[in-house]
């Protein structure tokens, strides 16, 4: 059975009696193409059910989260520690049956998602009953601690993207902000954990969202320096470096992810390193701090060997080797320079970066005749050029004069790349 | 492992991690004896968690000559605290848990402070070593809601008081009762406001 999305299945499943009426295809073609797609098994409630189980998890355990803080005056403490736990045996058990009956799935993974949410405001309680306190992010480790244990036993992915954003994202940022060698350290681990599982449950969703925790992580204990900005982009050049390792399907789509990812996370820290004033507040004295360097260097060491991997093998997307390139190579230069006076050699390397960047976004619209990103690469070089010309506070008509050929630039191109996509559209035709 | 078994291990794990955040209080309140801080509330009431009350204790505040020199911040330390009325008051502060004597407790704490030696002779403001897991008081929302009344109204009454007398009429008007172990370890028991008092 082929691969396709829900979406065409049922337009296909809409679709062919009708087509089979008008002759548009013989009983037997349409047969082949049932079989093909898979049309005759029952679809097993999309992922955008999923959503809506998961949003009602959240909701849920958010409301029982705001039961506790609100500090039921007329149960004993007894009590209202009794309901909560049945709360979350119930939940549990109730997700835990469903599943092990192997009927409603989905409703499952909801209602284990909120045995764990539940298990969470649970800490709140026994921290409100017994008087608690202590790092603002404690509560939060052991919750992770917990959510982790429940989607890895339970193989439940919502638990374990619960987990990692709890354990990186909440936890990790408050640890890395208290003790920042430690919390780099603890980032790096928890991250390689919440990799590994988002490769062996093939998640997309689990890898962005560690490495989004990680980002925050090691931004956390720099964000007093502009400097914190350069973990994020050697994090986005390490994920932009995935697709020149990966092997099987699955790889390239967790890899493609990744790139996407990075990609993304590297424009926006670049444009913020783009603007002089940044630069300078940013600039690296004496080296870098031990915490600065065990923030950046690992990623960037990381980025490097994939980088280099990537050249020797064939195969490879040129434009995604070019991208990865680009990005990996910038890391030094940037680090470079906002060793020297006012940092403007980082600024120098951020603009043709960003500039090169969005180039390359329009060069593969414009050869696959994409629109994704042949637009997202002309916004790149629109902002880039807007921006410039912000940071000019003389010569008003150059300003003025930039902005009018940058707008009547974008609907230039805009007209150009729709006829093209025509033109091709009809050649399609003929 | 069959499924029945790894729901069985994820309960057990979630159950654990839920006793032993109080580890510390149960201890305490299981084999503690009961002292008094004397306290004053430094962010009254947050909605997020429940309401509460955040506590600064007068014996997180040393003079002079009560700190062992070269703390770290983030370090743990051993508050000394003795019998006094109408609430104990701190005697040292050091790196090393004291040996236990019958008219003193010792208290698990962090020193927030820095780590010069200079700190021994001449704390700064700012430096107070918090002890671990006491610095919140809650409070079901009627209590806390009559709490806060109570410190509006004594807020005025001090305020008619001439200022020469009012340090004398403040420093006595919020105690903290907590049970406390050998090790260290507290529970917060009681809190005690002029007339009311909140029991945990």
């Amino acid at each position: 059975m082929e691969h396709v999305s829900r979406g065409f299945r049922e337009g296909l499943r809409r679709e062919l009696p009708r087509w089979k009426d008008e002759q548009l295809v013989t009983d037997a073609a349409a047969a082949a193409l049932a079989d093909r797609y898979g049309l005759s098994k029952p679809e097993a409630g999309g992922p955008t059910i999923l959503a809506v189980y998961l949003l009602g998890a959240l909701l849920v355990g958010g409301g029982v989260v705001s039961l506790v803080a609100w500090n039921w005056d007329e149960m004993g403490r007894g009590a209202r520690l009794a309901v909560i736990l049945v709360a979350m045996l119930a939940a549990h058990a109730a997700g835990w049956r469903l599943r092990d009956r192997g009927r409603h799935e989905r409703l499952g993974h909801g209602l284990q998602l909120l045995g764990t949410l539940i298990f969470g405001a649970n800490i709140a309680l026994v921290a409100q009953i017994f008087h608690v306190s202590g790092s603002w992010y404690g509560a939060f480790g052991g919750f992770a601690l917990g959510a982790l244990v429940a989607g890895v036993v339970l193989d439940s992915l919502p638990t374990l993207l619960v987990a990692s954003f709890a354990a990186l994202a909440v936890w990790g940022v408050g640890y890395a902000d208290d003790h920042a060698i430690r919390g780099i350290v603890a980032a790096y681990a928890l991250a390689a954990l919440f990799l590994a599982l988002s490769w062996r449950e093939r998640s997309r969703a689990l890898l962005l969202v560690t490495a989004a925790g990680l980002g925050a992580a090691l931004f956390s204990p720099l964000a007093n320096h502009a400097q914190a900005l350069l973990p994020p982009l050697a994090l986005g050049a390490a994920l932009a470096a995935l697709p020149l390792v990966a092997r099987s399907d699955a790889q390239a789509r967790l890899a493609g992810a990744g790139r996407v990812g990075g990609r993304l996370t590297f424009l926006f820290f670049a444009w913020i390193l783009s603007f002089s004033d940044a630069a300078r507040d940013a600039r690296i004295e004496h080296g870098g701090s031990r915490a600065l360097l065990l923030a950046v260097v690992p990623l960037a060491l990381v980025a490097g060997a994939l980088l280099v991997a990537g050249l020797k093998r064939e195969g490879v997307d040129a434009l995604a080797r070019g991208e990865a390139m680009l990005l990996v190579v910038s890391l030094p230069a940037l680090y470079a320079g906002l060793s020297i006076e006012s940092g403007r050699g980082a600024v120098i390397v951020a603009n043709l970066a960003l500039a090169y960047l969005g180039l390359g976004r329009v060069v593969r619209g414009l050869s696959s005749l994409q629109r994704g990103p042949f637009w997202e690469g002309v916004l790149v070089l629109a902002v880039l050029i807007v921006s410039r010309f912000f940071e000019i506070e003389h010569l008003l008509w150059l300003k003025g004069a930039a902005f009018i050929a940058c707008g009547a630039g974008i609907t230039v191109a805009a007209m150009a790349f729709e006829k093209r996509l025509h033109r091709r559209a009809e050649v399609g035709h003929e | 492992m069959s499924r029945r078994l790894r729901f069985a291990a994820v309960i057990a794990v979630q159950l654990a991690i839920l006793a032993a955040v109080p580890a510390r209080q149960v201890l305490a309140r299981t084999r503690g004896r009961e002292i008094t801080l004397r306290t004053a509330p430094v962010d009254p009431f947050s909605p997020f968690g429940g309401y509460y009350l955040t506590l600064a204790y007068e014996v997180e505040r040393p003079v002079a000559g009560q700190v062992a020199p070269g703390l770290r911040s983030g370090e743990l330390v051993y508050l000394v605290v003795e019998r006094r009325e109408p609430a104990w008051s701190l005697v040292s502060i050091s790196r090393e848990r004291p040996a236990r004597r019958p008219d003193r407790a010792i208290l698990r704490a962090r020193w927030r402070g820095g780590p010069s030696e200079s700190v021994a002779l001449e704390p700064r403001p700012w430096e107070r070593a918090p002890i671990e897991s006491a610095g919140r008081f809650y409070l079901p929302e009627v209590k806390a809601k009559r709490l806060e009344q109570a410190m509006a109204d004594e807020w005025k009454r001090v305020n008619e008081i001439p200022w020469q007398e009012r340090e004398a009429v403040q420093r006595t008007r919020m105690l903290v009762d907590l049970r406390v172990d050998d090790d260290g370890n507290v529970a917060l028991v009681r809190l005690r406001y002029g007339g009311l008092a909140f029991e945990e």
